[in-house]
């Protein structure tokens, strides 16, 4: 009962256009009204839940993103990996690919990864020969990857709020990461033999390499964190602030693309940008408190164990809800109330918590690219100027294989499973 | 007064996650009337493209001194998040690993979030779903806008008055940080102001902000 009033009043609102957070926070009120529970429990649950030394790397990763678009560095890396990749066919797409792969791995959000990256993708791609709209659906597919690749920020807050150990569920977002680099690159190279799109890029040697040198303080990013990262030299939160520093050192002294001045406003940025990400996290803490002190992660679990008991078939459904609540509801918020419904059922089921984590995330962010509610659906349709319907039309090869990951994912858990173990020496569920 | 180049067009924050559908085409005069009929056309305006989202930040300094000091403190945390991290990584080179710098990041972050909720409710940033106040009949879209403020009254009243409490209790147990020594009411004291902030900058983008609030009523998407 206490479930179904916080969800009746979440959802009302919500469709009223009542920001979500709020939404949500009005609906775990009143349920503590209507219930006789006591109202303390909000503040404090929403005061301890943010208590994290984990959490501070989001403003810092969100810093990081906002510098690395506004010093020049997105600009650049998309120009070296357009030498290394645009000499086949379909090669802007391929780049559009591997730019986001890189950027994704410093900054660590996909909204960003399209606002910063996707202007000047979408833009080349157009110069080139390749339909807008697809130049725009690789764009918006593409900024999936920020959100698996480490050091992801949705990874961080899942694995901090599941207590799993966070290192292994970033490093096992590389398995995501690469199955989706490959099926997007297959894809897009299939769709680009058979509709002719795209010119063969025709620099000399030299002007090719002399891009590739430029480019390379703005693409050693995402090796100097994840080389500090898993070799133990930092924290999360420390690579984060390392990010941020060796962002804006690149772009105030190497490319000096960035005024010193620009940086008090990229500051008051990100501060609001957490505070609004956060602010989610916050209530949906408390929102699944009341779940689970309904006993609604029972429920789920006898549901789901009636139908199987299986762990491959159990991750297939689960999958299946989570691409459903993915479509239709923000990607925080989402993976805050899911986990502490589905992941008991999973673990009691045997499959692995770092599986479970790294599969909820990478499942839930395809979310982030399909209509009704796709944060990075919007912004490509912001940034390309196109109706979101062009764009989705043009992306849906790209659903498609996407889909094929997730299953995948579910089917083989030594995808997620092999380089946390190789980079944080994770031990699976029973071994 | 207005704020043209607030939003949509200064700047896409990374993962500020809008939720909204993106709203018909309003440049017609039609669209004032708030065309009843669903439409498929849901081409973005120039009125949101995000003409320049670079490094463009999320300017709240045309909304007076209260959202300036909150803009500074804002800065000035993350700052001081990012100095004592740095401490942190260039001290455990060296073999210094003070004891504080974990708690004074940890902080300033809490407090940090709670004062950038304020300012994302006063910038109206916080993602919402605006396809019924895009696509539906006109009144949703008033009703939509009171319902946030009574939402927000309502909801940040009580975190306010229970953070207040939560305060009290600290200061009576005189709680204190393990590292620091820090009161640890200081550290919930955020809390509190920035509920009621949260009040003030609902009230500010709804009622007297005219060029937010015709941005709302069009359910534009806002980051």
């Amino acid at each position: 009962m206490m479930s179904l009033t916080l969800i009746l009043v979440f959802v009302v609102l919500l469709a009223l256009g009542v920001p979500l957070a709020l939404a949500l926070g009005v609906g775990v009120t009143v349920t503590l009204m209507v219930f006789g529970l006591p109202l303390e429990m909000m503040a404090q649950s929403m005061f301890s839940s943010m208590n994290s030394f984990l959490l501070v790397a989001v403003p810092l990763f969100v810093l990081a993103g906002n510098v690395m678009a506004g010093g020049g560095i997105s600009e650049r890396i998309f120009n070296g990996a357009s030498v290394i990749f645009g000499r086949f066919r379909g090669g802007l797409g391929q780049v559009n690919i591997a730019a986001s792969a890189v950027f994704g791995g410093i900054s660590g959000s996909s909204v960003a990864d399209v606002v910063s990256l996707g202007k000047i993708e979408i833009k080349a791609m157009t110069d080139h020969g390749y339909p807008k709209a697809y130049g725009a659906a690789m764009t918006m597919v593409t900024s999936t990857l920020s959100s698996v690749i480490p050091p992801s920020i949705l990874m961080i807050i899942a694995a901090s709020s599941a207590s799993v150990s966070v290192g292994a569920a970033l490093a096992g977002g590389f398995g995501p990461s690469v199955v989706f680099i490959l099926v997007l690159m297959v894809m897009n190279y299939i769709i680009s033999v058979r509709r002719k799109y795209g010119e063969i890029s025709t620099q000399t040697l030299k002007e090719g390499l002399k891009i590739v040198v430029v480019g390379i303080p703005a693409m050693g990013g995402p090796i100097v964190i994840l080389l500090g990262l898993f070799g133990g030299l930092f924290t999360p939160t420390e690579a984060a602030g390392v990010a941020v520093i060796y962002s804006a050192l690149v772009a105030l002294f190497v490319y000096r693309d960035m005024r010193p001045r620009q940086f008090p406003a990229m500051l008051v940025e990100s501060g609001v940008t957490t505070g609004t990400i956060l602010f989610i996290a916050m209530v949906a803490g408390a929102a699944s408190f009341i779940f689970t002190m309904d006993g609604l992660p029972a429920k789920v679990s006898a549901g789901l164990t009636s139908i199987t008991t299986d762990p491959t078939l159990l991750m297939l459904i689960i999958g299946l809800i989570l691409l459903i609540i993915g479509a239709i509801m923000d990607i925080t918020a989402a993976i805050l109330l899911t986990i502490p419904i589905l992941m008991p059922t999973a673990v009691a089921a045997g499959i692995d918590p770092v599986h479970f984590i790294v599969f909820l995330v990478a499942a839930l962010s395809i979310g982030l690219v399909t209509p009704p509610v796709g944060v990075s659906l919007f912004a490509t349709s912001f940034v390309a100027k196109l109706p979101i319907e062009t764009i989705v039309r043009a992306a849906l090869p790209h659903y498609a294989v996407m889909l094929l990951a997730v299953v995948l994912l579910a089917l083989v858990p030594e995808l997620v499973l092999w380089p946390a173990e190789w980079l944080t020496g994770y031990v699976p569920v029973g071994r | 007064m207005s704020r043209p180049r607030h939003g949509g067009s200064d700047g896409m924050p990374p993962d500020t996650t809008p939720l909204a559908d993106a709203s018909p085409a309003t440049s017609s005069p039609a669209a004032a009337q708030r065309d009843t009929t669903p439409t498929l056309d849901t081409t973005p305006t120039a009125a949101h493209s995000l003409a320049d989202p670079v490094g463009d930040a999320k300017r709240l300094d045309r909304s007076g001194w209260l959202w300036r000091i909150v803009e500074f403190l804002l800065a000035l945390g993350i700052t001081g998040m990012l100095v004592t991290i740095a401490v942190q990584v260039v001290g455990r080179l060296f073999g210094w690993s003070p004891p504080w710098t974990e708690e004074v990041a940890r902080f300033l972050f809490m407090d940090g979030v709670f004062l950038g909720m304020a300012a994302g409710f006063r910038a109206a940033a916080h993602p919402r779903v605006s396809v019924l106040v895009a696509r539906g009949p006109g009144w949703v879209a008033g009703l939509s806008l009171h319902a946030t403020v009574a939402c927000a009254l309502f909801f940040f009243a009580i975190l306010a008055w229970k953070s207040i409490e939560l305060v009290a209790q600290q200061m009576h147990t005189n709680e204190t940080s393990p590292a620091l020594g820090l009161s640890m009411w200081i550290v919930t004291v955020p809390l509190a102001v920035g509920s009621l902030l949260s009040i003030i900058g609902t009230v500010q983008s709804v009622y007297f902000d005219r060029g937010l609030r015709k941005r709302l009523l069009k359910g534009e998407v806002i980051a």
